[in-house]
């Protein structure tokens, strides 16, 4: 066989004679007035007009167009020169779900409700420190540990949120002991890592060194510059953002930086401060930020934070950040906002990063689970936060419960098939579909319906507008282009 | 200020869902009541159209404009669909294979 193509191969269609093709699955979605993005079943996208659009679509295209070339290269359409297009955007499309086979990967224990914070947008009930109502048991911690153990997932990690989760820091001693001894008795042991979730404010050095021997990540809450952050975050003393710094310091010194993370929440106070939370992040030495809207759940609701601002107001303060964060790299400052690389990934790469409320079928179950204190078992954090306001809707059972039991929950399985954004309304046409979630708890949360109404949805409206920004950002200036190439593939 | 907009479009050039879907995507605007309506030149789909929130004749007529060209988008959607359903089968039912979430007929899925 010569290693060649025959002549023949390479003999082109007269020009001005459409090409013989077949079009590959794909969708379209406008980005402006005069462009549509197009994204293939594996989520790589194109820009193109309405004409070529048509033409394409027509059979019109000429295989010596620019365009044509492009498309056939970006799986849209398949010629007698590329007949394995189908198989490489299977192998393609395999890859961006390959974490739906593992299952799940991250186990979220609810050491307690307790908290010394009395933060209004917090979205469980603050309970008083000294409430041992509010605490998981031994027996539901032994329970869950053991149920974490089964899932197929071979990367398990386990995070200890509250309420203040040091607050019960002998629990989260014992599920540390308890999952690693259990977890060496496995036949092929997990690669078992935690983190835990902490306004640092209570922390003390023998929690540090218990962290530092079993490699314990951190994840706190800083809101941005100290008026704003103790503003956003009450506490006796009024002195949050003091033991916020003071900890995440001590826990750098023990821990090393990489192995402690920060998280912003937006409230109406933050929506002028958009750069002086970036500069808040910088100062630390943060490699990037978080830019989080406030979730429609618990207290949030219940103290009317969740409506101080529209959709609309939290994107113009997010674009603004995003603008700051872009110019300050162009400065040759290295800093990133994580949402936006997260999206990225899924854009520009074939991998799917897993971030829960950006998966389809949904995150929920799949990419998430929660132990509550109280022994039940949720399919995500926020559904939890759903059950606080008495909606126990996704509630997957408790941790007496088997695994089996647990995982072919009717309200679960039955959620997850809505939900599926693949065949959901207004979903299933998008473009933007191999990009986005279908986050069946937080349209429940919003409109009683796992679906949602999507024309009036604000977690579409959310990030639709992010994907044009992006988009919009990346065709214009070759510098954000190589700048989202990077967060895309350090994600 | 009028009450409603009404869009007529040719049954045989517009399938019925494609408009279905097109006036779908603005529910957060108007309320739409579709029907398909036999007239002696062939049959029409007759889309009526009233909005959530009082708005001025320019506004209706935009609102219009937006449904019209969204019906067409539609069309082009529903062509893509039905030449590349078999691929699209074929992509997924390779790219799941591994999963358990796809089983021969009649079998149930991996445990």
């Amino acid at each position: 066989m010569s290693k060649f193509q025959p002549i023949t191969f390479f003999t082109r269609a007269p020009v001005s004679q459409p090409a013989q093709y077949e079009l590959l699955p794909f969708r379209f979605t406008a980005l402006d007035g005069a462009r549509y993005v197009a994204t293939n079943l594996a989520g790589e996208y194109t820009l193109i007009a309405r004409e070529p659009l048509q033409r394409l679509v027509s059979k019109q295209l000429r295989a010596e167009e620019p365009l044509y070339v492009d498309l056939r290269a970006k799986h849209f359409l398949a010629d007698e020169h590329s007949r394995m297009a189908p198989d490489l955007l299977a192998i393609k499309v395999r890859t961006r779900h390959e974490q739906l086979a593992n299952w799940t990967g991250l186990h979220i224990f609810v050491l307690t409700l307790r908290c010394e914070h009395a933060c209004p947008y917090c979205q469980v009930s603050r309970q008083s420190q000294s409430k041992g109502a509010f605490d998981m048991s031994d027996e539901h911690a032994d329970k869950a540990v053991n149920l974490v153990l089964q899932s197929p997932n071979p990367s398990v990690k386990i995070e200890f949120q509250g309420g203040e989760s040091f607050l019960n820091f002998e629990l989260m001693k014992r599920v540390v002991l308890t999952a690693k001894a259990a977890n060496s008795k496995l036949a092929r042991p997990k690669d078992l890592t935690f983190i835990a979730a902490t306004n640092l404010a209570v922390i003390t050095n023998a929690m540090l060194d218990f962290c530092v021997e079993h490699e314990i990540g951190i994840s706190t809450s800083l809101d941005g510059p100290c008026e704003l952050h103790n503003k956003n975050r009450p506490r006796p003393g009024g002195d949050s953002y003091e033991r916020t710094i003071a900890g995440i310091a001590q826990a750098r010194l023990r821990l090393g930086r990489r192995s402690v993370s920060a998280l912003m929440t937006t409230t109406e106070a933050s929506l002028p401060q958009a750069r002086d939370i970036v500069d808040e992040y910088l100062a630390h030495d943060f490699s990037g930020i978080f830019m989080r809207p406030l979730s429609p759940y618990g207290f949030a609701l219940k103290t009317k934070f969740y409506r101080a601002y529209t959709v609309e107001r939290w994107l113009k303060f997010y674009d603004e950040a995003l603008d700051y964060i872009i110019d300050l790299n162009r400065q040759g400052v290295e800093f990133r906002e994580y949402y936006a690389s997260t999206l990225l990934t899924k854009m520009l790469t074939c991998r799917d990063p897993g971030y829960v409320d950006l998966m389809s079928p949904a995150g929920i179950g799949l990419g998430a689970v929660v132990y509550n204190y109280d022994g039940a078992v949720y399919a995500s954090d926020e559904a939890r936060m759903l059950a606080e306001m008495k909606d126990t809707t996704f509630k997957l059972g408790t941790v007496d419960d088997s695994f089996h039991t647990l995982f072919t929950n009717e309200t679960f399985l039955q959620a997850l098939d809505e939900s599926f954004a693949y065949s959901a309304p207004m979903c299933n046409d998008c473009a933007f579909e191999p990009w986005c979630g279908s986050d069946p708890v937080f349209h429940w949360g919003q409109h009683r319906d796992m679906v949602g109404r999507k024309p009036e949805s604000e977690f579409c409206q959310r990030n639709m507008h992010i994907f044009r920004g992006l988009i919009h950002r990346m065709e214009a200036d070759p510098f954000v282009r190589r700048l989202f190439i990077r967060w895309a593939n350090t994600c | 200020m009028k009450e409603s907009l009404i869009l007529e479009f040719d049954a045989v050039a517009y399938p019925l869902s494609t408009i279905q879907k097109a006036c779908y995507r603005f529910t957060n605007i108007a309320s739409f009541e579709i029907q398909r309506l036999k007239r002696p030149h062939g049959d029409i789909i007759l889309v009526t159209a009233r909005p959530l929130a009082a708005k001025s004749e320019d506004g209706l007529e935009h609102l219009g404009k937006l449904v019209r060209n969204e019906a067409l988008d539609q069309c082009l959607r529903e062509q893509i669909r039905e030449e590349t359903e078999g691929v699209r089968n074929l992509v997924l039912a390779h790219a799941f294979s591994r999963t358990g979430l796809i089983a021969p007929d009649g079998a149930a899925p991996a445990a």
